[in-house]
């Protein structure tokens, strides 16, 4: 889990400033005529310590960008980036004074509970989607590897297939590939480096099939359609050749299918990332806006207000 | 004359010299006794008792080792002894595994031929259990380049025992186990092509069955000239007296060099001036004795670290490269210090050229240990050499006269720049380097050979020249590997100090020369010289300090996964909880940033518990990678990460040796001498090898920059992985009985 004991005192001193704040935006609530603005002294307190904030939460992103300097780690900034960030919507509430007069205000506001929402999604998404990464994924690598990994599982596919069943030149693709790692004593290692068969096994009409028809499609594609996408349905299509195939080759079958869980996990490995990292699109994009707006909003209440 | 012996054998009589066995003596009236442990001219040692003979006692006498006394009656032949014969035949063929390949082969398998001729049954005795007697034992052992090894043919007769022990005199082949359980073994428990075997086949020729067979010499050879034995005799060694084979019987060198043998295993090259006759980092199996001319050595990759930043990054470096200066990396790595090589001398760091002239051998690490070459060597001017295999080179090294004159070159040009080439004996003056010149000791040990003892008293202080010495300390619970030492480094300084006995055992890794300096030497150096007394002490309290550290963290463990995955090995892991891993690869970005560009970091690997354990270096407490660097690149730095110093050469040797593939080859560009052109250059790819150091560099004490770089609190680096998976561990382990 990400959110846990150690962000304890986070937690705490946001909800005591929380309350502070709220302590000190009530009395004036009550005795303020047309209610508290943006403009009135403690109005304009909350306006810049909610912009002051917004200011810091955007410091995560260059805190990143400088891995290297040691100015805090950078877990102690995104404990703060997730609890002052928190502490910001009631700020922005008592700034405004629960009223959005004005296009850019309340425009400004728009994307400011959009931003603080969809950093709420991420936190919610990073609080399970890893264990379930490890869980549903255990073959998984790499993410940027991931087109290559793929390349490599259909060589091994391919060499398995053909190990047993010979040449298959429907797959010459895979065929040139393998040729191509195998003679390269730096990339050797990366495939299983088995030649084809110089005749197909007795009995192996199945297994080819079972690669031409099963595996090599399931491997070009996504890996999250076919009967290979779902491990049980899996399981059975493998029994069902075995039972095809004679003895000696259930291992090559086995194997087969073997490759085809790797490609499954590296799919669900693919589709959980898109979703641990998608909401970034949403968030950081807007967090941009979310400054420009409140720089424009910022100038132009300083020249019209004062 | 009346000082021979009479006797009669199936009627016959005899008159022989006294002293002669029954059995040379039943072979001067042509009676031939059959035997198959007994190979004239070797000395009998009647084991097969296949030879037994009726000399009117109470029971039989083997033939082959009873000497004949006067009016002695013997008879070779009869019912009774040709039962006992085939009996005997027949339990040796219980453990031979018939038939054999020689019979297969050539159907001249002796002991088959035997069984054949006295109508012995295949069979009759059941075979014993599978033999076990020592670790690592296999019954195939195909290591060999030339000698195919089946150790179920063999009948332990012996022969080739004595034939390496008695004929050649190469002490290589003797025997292990008891009973029934009896092998014959290569340097007592090797595999024969990790021995020290010089390939000459006298084992081959001796043995009676199909234990050890000819492969087939094709693969021993070498390109260029072959060099007949008669020719090598009149080659002088390196005194320029001798000759380089003094001391080597010309018929035993004639023999082992002879066709079908290891024709070929010798050759005469000769390079033209600027011609390259190795490079650096490239794998061979030879080395090269300079007979006439000047060559070159030198490292021609860049002294520098891999880097690869991007464009605003490079400006940015540069900026800085001008604005603040490196900090110093290690106070150990000094200006001036020397890189080690596989050669006689060793190089400047500042300037890593050298040369070496007629009567130099370079190349034997890479011959006797397979090591990649330490250096590129061109010749200077018009330059013959020899190549030899490890055959001849062993041979040499076997010689005394030639050990003798190598010794002497190397104590009248190598031992100064190799004692100044150690840090802490930098400051010896050179009337005491004189005083030591004629009092060191060279020492030569095979795998395996232990140099001192943890225990035993302290008598000497060691410098390595030649090899990696592994030093190891048991305690309870077992043996802790504490460190590798190469060339340049030194041990056996503690126990000299304190007075106690050793505190670790040194043992040979490879092929090893050691310079060893006697405790009065030792003691009297620390009397002159303060300065290095205190240094040593440092270092002794270092090195006990760290050790007593390691002990701590070691005990038993009997967690198979835990065990597997080399958790034990570590010393320093860095782990990533994927349970709260976004896969952000922010610290391999760090990593990245942190070394110029190049990441030592990948975030892939072995999993254990919800950890994975990244591609990292864990600091191994045996740590494998330092063996075989051929020029010393790779160290320990005192707070135990591993470092690899700017002069690596890139041959991929600690990489291929880390068993967790944590060790990284980078591939950067370079521009390189054409070596079709000279005077030119042209782009080339070299590679250098990384591994992670903790960010030691950057903040010494602080966590590295993966770990600072994490915002979800994902990466730890653990230093105690047993304490750290203790929970996990207590619940796996087995409850008491």
């Amino acid at each position: 889990m990400l959110i846990d004991a150690r962000h304890r005192r986070w937690m705490a001193g946001s909800v005591l400033l929380g309350a502070v704040a709220t302590a000190g935006y009530v009395p004036y609530r009550r005795e303020a005529v047309d209610g508290l603005t943006g403009s009135t002294g403690p109005g304009l307190a909350f306006g810049v310590a909610a912009a002051g904030l917004i200011l810091f939460e955007t410091a995560l992103n260059l805190r990143k960008r400088v891995p290297t300097w040691r100015v805090g780690a950078a877990e102690i900034w995104l404990r703060g980036h997730i609890w002052l960030g928190l502490l910001t919507v009631p700020l922005v509430l008592f700034h405004s004074g629960f009223r959005f007069h004005g296009t850019l205000a309340a425009l400004l506001t728009v994307v400011f509970f959009v931003v603080v929402a969809s950093g709420l999604f991420g936190l919610a998404l990073q609080q399970f989607l890893p264990r379930l990464m490890t869980r549903w994924a255990p073959g998984e690598t790499v993410y940027e590897q991931i087109p290559h990994v793929v390349k490599l599982l259909r060589v091994e596919a391919y060499e398995i297939a053909a190990g047993v069943c010979g040449p298959i030149p429907e797959a010459a693709e895979e065929s040139t590939e393998s040729e191509r790692i195998r003679t390269n004593p730096r990339r050797a290692r990366e495939v299983l480096g088995w030649r084809e068969a110089a005749d197909p096994a007795e009995g192996s009409g199945p297994l080819r099939r079972f690669y031409l028809e099963m595996v090599r499609p399931f491997l070009q594609g996504n890996g999250q359609t076919g009967p290979l996408a779902d491990p049980g349905e899996a399981e059975r299509t493998v029994e069902g050749f075995c039972r095809l195939l004679p003895p000696a080759l259930h291992e090559a079958a086995r194997d087969l299918a073997e490759v085809a869980a790797e490609r499954r996990d590296v799919a669900i490995q693919r589709r959980l990332h898109h979703w641990l990292h998608g909401w970034l699109f949403v968030h950081v994009p807007l967090t941009t806006a979310l400054l420009v707006l409140l720089v424009a909003h910022a100038l132009l209440a300083l020249r019209y207000s004062f | 004359m009346s000082d021979l012996v009479e006797a009669t054998i199936d009627g016959q009589t005899v008159r022989i010299s006294p002293g002669t066995t029954i059995f040379d003596a039943a072979r001067r009236l042509g009676i031939t006794i059959p035997t198959v442990c007994h190979l004239p001219p070797q000395e009998p040692v009647g084991v097969c008792r296949l030879c037994v003979v009726d000399v009117g006692e109470r029971v039989l006498a083997a033939s082959c080792a009873r000497v004949v006394t006067s009016g002695m009656k013997v008879v070779t032949e009869s019912e009774t002894i040709t039962t006992v014969r085939r009996t005997l035949v027949e339990l040796l063929l219980a453990d031979h595994g018939a038939p054999c390949a020689r019979q297969k082969e050539s159907g001249d398998c002796e002991l088959e031929l035997r069984a054949h001729e006295l109508g012995a049954l295949l069979g009759r005795y059941r075979p014993g259990p599978p033999r076990r007697p020592i670790a690592g034992w296999a019954p195939h052992d195909d290591s060999h380049p030339n000698i195919a090894v089946d150790h179920t043919g063999c009948i332990v007769c012996d022969r080739c025992v004595r034939a390496c022990t008695d004929i050649a005199h190469n002490d290589v082949i003797g025997r292990a186990g008891k009973g029934n359980g009896t092998v014959i073994t290569f340097d007592t428990g090797r595999l024969m092509g990790e021995s020290s075997c010089v390939s000459c086949g006298e084992c081959m020729v001796s043995c009676p069955t199909g234990a050890l067979m000819n492969k087939g010499f094709g693969e021993a050879r070498i390109p260029g000239q072959p060099v007949a034995p008669e020719a090598l005799i009149a080659i002088r060694g390196p005194d320029g007296e001798r000759s380089l084979f003094d001391g080597i019987s010309p018929g035993f060198l004639a023999k082992t060099l002879g066709p079908c043998r290891n024709d070929g295993a010798v050759v005469e090259r000769r390079f033209r001036a600027g011609a390259i006759i190795c490079r650096e980092g490239d794998f061979g199996s030879t080395a090269f004795y300079i007979r006439t001319g000047r060559v070159g050595v030198s490292i021609t990759t860049p002294l520098s670290r891999v880097r690869n930043p991007g464009p605003l990054r490079r400006f940015g470096l540069k900026m800085k490269s001008l604005l603040v200066s490196e900090p110093e990396k290690d106070h150990r790595a000094r200006p001036g210090s020397m890189i080690p090589i596989d050669a006689p001398v060793d190089l400047p760091r500042a300037h890593p050229v050298a040369e070496l002239g007629p009567g130099d051998l370079f190349g034997e690490m890479t011959c006797l240990n397979f090591y990649p070459r330490s250096a590129t060597v061109r010749a200077l001017e018009d330059t013959v050499v020899l190549e030899m295999l490890r055959p001849v080179l062993q041979i040499l090294l076997r010689s005394k006269s030639f050990r003798a004159q190598m010794d002497a070159a190397y104590r009248a040009r190598a031992l100064e720049t190799h004692l100044r080439s150690v840090p802490v004996l930098a400051d010896l003056s050179p009337d005491f380097i004189e005083h030591l010149r004629g009092r060191v000791e060279l020492m030569p040990l095979a795998p395996g050979e232990v140099v001192c003892r943890q225990g035993e008293p302290a008598d000497s202080f060691y410098l390595v020249r030649l090899g990696f010495v592994k030093v190891s300390q048991h305690f309870k619970g077992g043996n802790l590997v504490l460190a590798y030492h190469g060339r340049g480094d030194f041990f056996g300084e503690t126990a000299l100090l304190s007075g106690e006995p050793r505190n670790a055992t040194c043992t040979a890794v490879d092929h090893v020369e050691l310079v060893r300096i006697g405790a009065d030497d030792f003691h009297l150096m620390l009397e002159r010289y303060p300065s290095i007394a205190r240094q040593f002490a440092e270092e002794a309290a270092r090195r006990s300090q760290q050790s007593r550290e390691q002990q701590a963290l070691s005990s038993n463990i009997d967690v198979e996964e835990f065990l597997e995955q080399g958790l034990m090995q570590a010393q320093s892991l860095l782990l990533l909880d994927l349970d709260r891993c976004t896969r952000c690869d922010l610290c391999v970005k760090a990593c990245a940033d942190a070394h110029d560009g190049v990441t030592r970091l990948v975030r892939e690997g072995l999993r254990y518990d919800k950890y994975l354990v990244a591609t990292s270096c864990r600091q191994c407490r045996d740590p494998l990678c330092m063996i075989g660097c051929p020029v010393g690149s790779i160290r320990r730095r005192e707070t135990l990460e591993i470092q690899i110093e700017d002069w690596c050469i890139g041959c991929g040797v600690c990489a291929e040796n880390c068993p967790y593939g944590n060790i990284n080859m980078h591939s950067f560009r370079v521009l390189t001498e054409d070596p079709e052109r000279r005077g030119y250059t042209k782009a080339a790819v070299r590679e250098k090898a990384t591994a992670c150091d903790l960010c030691k560099n950057l903040s010494p004490d602080q966590e590295p920059s993966c770990v600072v770089a994490c915002p979800h609190g994902a990466a730890i680096r653990v230093a105690n992985p047993r304490e750290f998976f203790a929970h996990r561990l207590a619940a796996e382990r087995p409850a008491d009985p």
